[in-house]
């Protein structure tokens, strides 16, 4: 059991203080499994060796998402998430101005398309975010995939809500309780066109939950994969860096055909198992290179200096 | 310099025991210092120089206070009021 911990701890990307507290603690763990008398003993020493170490990780996660440089990150986000944001906002301001006559009717749409779709390119903007950082900027990887975590969670919360209430909004719209605008020339055409292929169908409570939660999880994962990116040299990383958003883009590809292939009831549970896949390979990948980075430190110890 | 309580507390028990382990700490301290946590505040002591290690038996470290360290806590100890000047710690 410690071996299995102490290879997920492995590829944690902790600091320096948070990697000797826990190599300790592993000593601890350790010395006491070892003199344990019963198995009943062992079980109890083994329970509380790993909640120690759950306990050095999580207060570890805390101080890092505290120290996360938001001054520093918020740009370099943006400017991952400006284009797509940017190409977003205005098919939604020509969807709203074509559709709906009063200025509320125009911002409520606007607001909910935008919002509903806003993951669609958040987890690769935070990936490019992160991952095309200078190799010199030490980044606190952990903070940020738990703050990259806890966004994504509350956007794709506010995604549920508004996703609801767009829908709502959309059968005013298409019943003409809202009015129209009149300047919309193709308006039976854009019904037609609303009602197919924006208005979203409901879809179960828990398969959204999933869902979001997944996207959450490979967000994280992904920002960890992008930190870990950075003990990585040359051309291997540009590498990295244009395969996990075309990666992505086949994961997406793949979904959109089983959906076409099986009927949307039948994809939804994999649709929302997806995210969840994606997270466990970007996990994956980032425990490989941070173990394979940590046997090289600890192969090639830094030369001590002295004052 | 400010101690921290857990500081306060690891100080105390070294000043009292001389060379520990952590999780001899723990056990001294029932209940008030936790597992895995202790050697996060052991490392940051460590850094002001406060506390200085030694490998021990089977890779694990010993601790004691250094110089520094007992000032401290003989410092904490009479701003607390529970020594008084003169008086030997």
């Amino acid at each position: 059991m410690t071996r299995l911990v102490e290879r997920f701890v492995g590829g944690l990307p902790l600091d320096s203080r948070a990697r000797r507290a826990v190599d300790e603690t592993l000593l601890d763990w350790r010395h006491e499994a070892g003199d344990a008398q019963s198995r009943l003993g062992r079980a109890a020493r083994n329970f509380a060796g790993l909640a120690a170490i759950a306990r050095v990780v999580a207060r570890a996660v805390a101080v890092e998402t505290v120290h996360v440089p938001v001054l520093w990150f918020l740009p370099r986000l943006a400017v991952c998430a400006g284009v797509p944001a940017a190409l977003l906002l205005a098919s939604s301001l020509s969807f709203a101005w074509a559709l709906a006559t009063p200025l509320r009717n125009q911002v409520e749409l606007v607001a909910t398309l935008f919002v509903g779709r806003v993951l669609t390119f958040l987890p690769l903007a935070l990936f490019l975010a992160v991952a095309s950082s200078p190799s010199r900027r030490k980044i606190p990887r952990l903070g940020l995939a738990a703050g990259s975590f806890v966004f994504v969670l509350t956007v794709g919360w506010i995604q549920i809500v508004t996703s609801g209430h767009f829908s709502d909004l959309m059968r005013d719209l298409m019943r003409g309780t809202a009015s129209l605008h009149p300047v919309a020339f193709v308006d039976l055409g854009w019904r037609e066109v609303a009602w197919r292929l924006v208005v979203p169908e409901r879809v179960p409570p828990i398969v959204a939950l999933v869902f979001i939660a997944g996207m959450a999880a490979a967000t994280s994962a992904l920002v960890l994969l992008a930190g870990a990116l950075q003990v990585v040299s040359g051309w291997r990383r540009w590498i990295w860096i244009a395969g996990v958003p075309a990666a992505l883009l086949m994961l997406v590809g793949s979904m959109r055909t089983a959906e076409f292939v099986f009927g949307r009831w039948k994809f939804l549970p994999l649709a929302a198992l997806s995210p969840w896949v994606a997270a466990v390979v970007a996990l994956g990948a980032a425990f490989r290179i941070g173990r394979e980075a940590l046997g090289t430190r600890t192969a090639h110890p830094a030369p001590r200096t002295s004052h | 310099m400010r101690l921290a309580r857990s500081e306060h507390l690891i100080l105390n028990l070294l000043v009292a025991d001389g060379l520990c382990y952590g999780l001899q700490l723990v056990d001294a301290s029932r209940g008030r210092l936790k597992r895995g946590g202790i050697y996060v505040t052991l490392g940051r002591m460590e850094e002001k120089g406060l506390v200085a290690s030694a490998a021990g038996e089977g890779g694990r470290r010993l601790y004691r206070p250094t110089a520094l360290g007992q000032r401290a806590i003989l410092a904490a100890r009479f701003f607390a009021g529970e020594i008084k000047l003169g008086a030997r710690a």
